[in-house]
């Protein structure tokens, strides 16, 4: 008798506690992203501030935020291949479309239309960014942050040299004037100019104007003189037309012609082009605003008199806008929608990690910090950026923003590849642009079979 | 020869026993992954989907109209044949050296495995100073001797025998085994060959040689299965160029499966390798008993 | 004409030394660059021609880096890593490395050369395979697929070199041993592995050095922040758009320094091999 009472209670306990635990069965978001530790920081605040906000509505909710700082293919590869997708991740811009395309990302389109929040509108964030898919019917969203191309340059040594700034005006700033420019600070171990006699190209001191060799610095110019990689379609190369071809030789002028830039052998010898900078072993550089990150950290303590323009314009200006995807995985984020949308639109809502903005990290995504002064007042920081941001930067973005192909174009990771390997014989002096177009061109004919948005 | 029969039972029983953790191993962790590699090798699986059969399909692909792959073969092969013969050489000169009495023996043992340990990151940072055409060491050392300067790895011709000069200085590894072998070669023996009135060069070549074949021969066949699958030079350093010229297959393989989305692609590029590897193998392996000396060899 | 052998020897002893030296020099190159940046500033890392004498001399570089993320858990979780995988690989290894090369049982040579077609895939492919495996057995997050798998053998470069260091012991020696009526595992482990000693030392070494320098693994099996190893760690300082160049060279010291810690103790065990004396008859 005594026992069976005993059963009861204890199987009574039992079936209370299955019940008090899977009533409150606190919902865990997985979230995945890469960077420096920076980054790291600033993310896994923004992940803690979710759970504060949200404890409420979500009771015990929790993130696991796991930072992945090398080898994030591999691993995020792998995750999926084995059913552990993340909720919420950054991903790859080859990647995301590919596997949006098979239903591994959701759309969240229609997640769009049912929310009130203005941070996720589609109108309210730089269409630039937007991921389309599925003819543009569908997007996964935007990237996490906005980054563009621009020129840095370090005033210090336009004031030594007697030289007017580069103007922040993208339709004032040509071509010729920036490689007028470039010549002028260019200067040799004996202080001579490129065309001075006696100019000795093996013992420059200060290169006018560096850049990168991959696609991102060479793209903008190819734009700008009106050329394409392809055609809008994305089916037919355009990558050997004449527009194209001059810029690329214009860029590999200033190299070997000019000698105005480092080939990127003699490139080796800065560690980073920002450090470069710094250092006054070149006058102006091409590069991510990302740059802004160490560069601001450098005017800040007054190692550098920093300042940015737009790209200089060939035919007509252009600013590429580029940026990885942060995505929702279809089969994790069901199981808990509500909570891996609110998360997701907290990640890529530019209000939670304005810090890492505000250091110059990255741009923000909706359109009121460009328009309206009160938002604008906090993300930019004058004592990181220059003065003339506004316009060189934020006023070029909106104005000729242009997004990179790899928003849009299918096989870009290999079209980049190839373009890569194609053009550093160019680099190299080796061919002209017009061959090495021509290989990129029949190179890339088979993988050009269109876009993800048309 | 030796034993009873019971022995023999006994002794299969043992051996089976002892080997078991190996087999087990290769059946619980390896085979599965391995047999999976195969069959994806013929499907078209990009991760996210359901792999769908293709037949040949990949394998025409690559023969047919991948240029990279035929570069990536090409830049692989010239490679490792460049890169073993080299390595194996100095490794064995520089074991050898290190097994005199030398004072500062320890020291100098370690200093010449240094660069096998160090991160591949900094040896990677260093090298490329070292190869920079207009700042670099060894162009500097070659001006000084009056010779013309190089490109290394920024020239398409250069580049392969530029990491193949590199991958020297990682034969640490290789030098520390026949380090080892050294030990196991018996002393009795040199005397006896100076007792003959032998010198250093008949010690060497009757004794030292032949009792250092099972080294050797190890060192051999890891030195090919290693040196085909190189790519950490390509990742960091060059990034399989200047134009493909150093595009290792293993860095192919890795920039389809993940970079791509090809891991169908990917696992049949790897059969292929598989293959030239195994064939490799077996040809050194088939050629053994014509130049490997066991003093205990037992077989069956 | 011929020379005197003191003098021989002389010569012989100069061109060692020359040798060397010069060689000594040269190998050291990467290690001391990497000394000498760990304690530059970022700028001054890169210059060409490279300067010797960091200015300033940036000792802070070390705690900084070191502090930056939590190395001493790092650290330990990498002890932890290792202690139970060398543990594993020295003891199986050896096992079957012994039964591989001294004991006959049917299929022995064909099963060794199966087993070592395990080398010949590249991880990009049997990576995932591989991943997805372990989550069945659940082990994802755990240092389980980082250790357990040394105690099947511990990977057939290990066994493979055992075997043929074994294989270079006389069998006289175990033949005597069993005519005293020793099992197979007592013959392995007062005969065999006594003469092997330099070649087990060489895989403990180099397999502390893969466990220890190990990033693919741990990063692709691990998720806690406070289960990472030593090899993340390193990582971290080198990323998507920058990289702390003068972190990572202080960094890299101190995880360098056990392994060349290490070494130098090990090593000092290759002794000439014991005379194997009367043996040969």
């Amino acid at each position: 008798m005594r026992r069976s009472i005993w059963v009861v209670i204890l199987s009574l306990i039992l079936v209370a506690s299955i019940i008090v635990s899977n009533a409150s069965a606190a919902v865990e978001l997985i979230y995945t992203y890469w960077g420096s530790p920076l980054e790291r920081d600033a993310q896994a605040k923004m992940c803690r501030e979710f759970e504060k906000a949200y404890q409420s509505i979500f009771p015990g909710i929790k993130v696991k935020d796991i930072y992945i700082p090398s080898n994030y293919d591999e691993k995020i590869n792998a995750m999926v291949a084995a059913g552990e997708a993340p909720h919420v991740a950054q991903l790859g811009e080859a990647l995301a479309l590919e596997w949006a395309e098979k239903g591994i990302l959701m759309d969240i389109l229609p997640l769009i239309k049912q929310d009130k929040d203005p941070s996720v509108q589609i109108e309210n964030r730089l269409s630039m960014t937007w991921y389309w898919y599925d003819k543009g019917k569908k997007t996964i969203g935007t990237n996490l942050a906005a980054e563009v191309m621009v020129l840095w340059y370090n005033k210090e040594i336009f004031d030594k040299a007697g030289i007017p700034y580069p103007s922040s005006n993208p339709e004032a700033w040509t071509w010729d004037k920036f490689l007028d420019t470039a010549i002028k600070l260019t200067t040799d171990r004996n202080g001579r100019h490129p065309g001075d006699t006696g100019f000795d190209p093996s013992n420059i001191d200060t290169f006018g104007v560096a850049f990168g060799t991959w696609w991102a610095p060479i793209l903008p110019f190819i734009w700008s003189n009106g050329g394409d990689i392809c055609d809008p379609e994305g089916k037919k190369p355009l990558i050997n037309t004449p527009a194209s071809v001059e810029a690329i030789q214009r860029l590999a002028d200033l190299m070997l012609k000019y000698h105005v830039a480092p080939t990127p052998t003699q490139m080796q010898a800065f560690p980073a082009l920002r450090i470069a900078l710094q250092t006054k072993k070149v006058a102006m550089y091409i590069d991510g605003q990302w740059a802004l990150l160490d560069l601001g950290q450098m005017a800040k303590e007054g190692r550098i008199k920093l300042g940015v323009a737009p790209l200089p314009k060939l035919r007509k200006p252009v600013c590429l806008e580029l940026g990885a995807p942060n995505v929702m995985f279809t089969a994790s984020a069901q199981k808990y929608l509500k909570e891996s949308w609110e998360f997701y639109k907290w990640t890529t809502n530019s209000e939670k990690v304005i810090s890492l903005i505000r250091g110059g990290l990255w741009m923000p995504l909706q359109k009121w910090y460009y328009t309206n002064p009160k938002y604008m007042e906090q993300w930019l920081d004058p004592d990181v950026h220059p003065p003339e941001y506004k316009p060189a930067v934020i006023d070029y973005l909106l104005k000729y923003g242009r997004r990179s192909p790899s928003y849009y174009l299918r096989n870009w990771g290999k079209i980049s590849d190839i373009m890569y390997q194609e053009l550093s014989n160019v680099w190299l002096g080796k061919v002209s642009a017009k061959v090495a177009c021509d290989n990129i061109a029949n190179k890339i004919k088979p993988l050009l079979v269109g876009r993800y948005d048309k | 020869m030796y034993k009873k029969s019971s022995l023999y039972s006994s002794e299969a029983k043992w051996g089976i026993i002892l080997a078991l953790p190996a087999i087990l191993g290769f059946l619980i962790w390896t085979l599965g992954p391995m047999i999976a590699s195969f069959i994806l090798g013929f499907t078209d699986w990009n991760v996210v989907s359901s792999p769908h059969f293709v037949g040949i399909g990949n394998f025409k692909k690559m023969f047919v109209e991948d240029f990279i792959f035929k570069k990536s073969i090409y830049a692989t092969v010239y490679y490792s044949v460049g890169s073993v013969i080299a390595s194996i050489i100095f490794a064995f000169l520089i074991a050898l050296l290190l097994n005199q009495k030398v004072k500062g023996l320890p020291v100098f043992r370690t200093i010449f495995y240094l660069p096998s340990i160090t991160p591949a990151i900094a040896s990677a940072m260093l090298w490329i100073w070292l190869f920079n055409p207009d700042f670099g060491l060894l162009n500097h050392i070659l001006q000084r001797f009056g010779l013309p300067r190089l490109l290394w790895i920024y020239d398409e011709k250069q580049v392969i025998p530029s990491l193949i000069f590199m991958s020297i200085w990682g034969m640490g590894g290789m030098m520390v085994i026949f380090l080892a072998g050294l030990q196991g070669v018996p002393q009795e023996l040199y005397e006896a060959v100076e007792i003959d009135g032998g010198n250093w060069w008949h010690r060497f070549r009757y004794v030292t040689i032949p009792m250092m074949t099972p080294t050797i021969f190890f060192n051999l066949v890891m030195a090919i299965i290693g040196s085909f699958q190189v790519f950490t030079s390509a990742y960091i350093m060059t990034s399989g160029g200047p134009n493909y010229a150093s595009m290792f297959y293993v860095y192919y393989i890795y920039l389809s499966a993940f970079r791509y989305g090809q891991m169908g692609y990917a696992c049949a590029l790897a059969i292929i390798l598989f293959l030239i590897i195994l064939s490799f193998t077996l040809v050194v392996f088939k050629s053994s008993p014509y130049w490997v000396y066991y003093e205990s060899a037992r077989r069956r | 004409m011929a020379l005197s052998k003191s003098l021989s020897i002389k010569i012989g002893k100069t061109i060692t030394y020359t040798i060397l030296i010069l060689g000594s020099l040269i190998f050291m190159l990467p290690f001391i660059w990497l000394l000498r940046s760990s304690f530059m500033e970022l700028g001054q890392i890169f210059i060409l021609p490279p300067e010797w004498i960091p200015k300033p001399f940036r000792w802070q570089n070390y705690p900084e880096a070191l502090t930056s993320a939590p190395f001493l858990t790092y650290f330990l979780n990498t002890l932890k890593i290792l202690i139970f995988n060398e543990s594993g690989v020295i003891l199986t290894s050896i096992i079957c490395a012994y039964s591989f090369a001294r004991l006959r049982w049917p299929g022995r040579d064909l099963i060794f050369a199966i087993l070592l077609t395990s080398l010949m895939l590249p991880y990009a492919v049997t990576l995932i395979p591989t991943f997805i495996l372990w989550k069945m057995l659940g082990a994802l997050n755990t240092f389980i697929p980082l250790t357990v798998p040394a105690w099947f053998g511990g990977g057939m470069f290990y066994i493979f070199l055992l075997r043929q260091f074994f294989l270079t012991i006389p069998y006289e020696l175990d033949e005597a041993a069993y005519m005293d009526g020793a099992s197979p595992l007592k013959v392995l482990w007062s005969i065999v592995v006594p003469l092997s000693k330099p070649a087990v030392i060489t895989v403990a070494i180099f397999n502390f050095i893969g466990v220890w320098n190990d990033l693919l693994g741990p990063i692709i099996y691990l998720s806690d922040p406070d289960k990472y190893t030593l090899a993340i760690g390193l990582s971290v300082f080198r990323s998507m758009y920058t990289a702390q160049w003068h972190y990572l060279m202080a960094a890299s010291v101190v995880v360098l320094a056990p392994v060349i810690l290490i070494f130098f103790i090990g090593q000092r065990y290759f002794i000439q091999g014991i005379a194997l004396t009367g043996l040969k008859g």
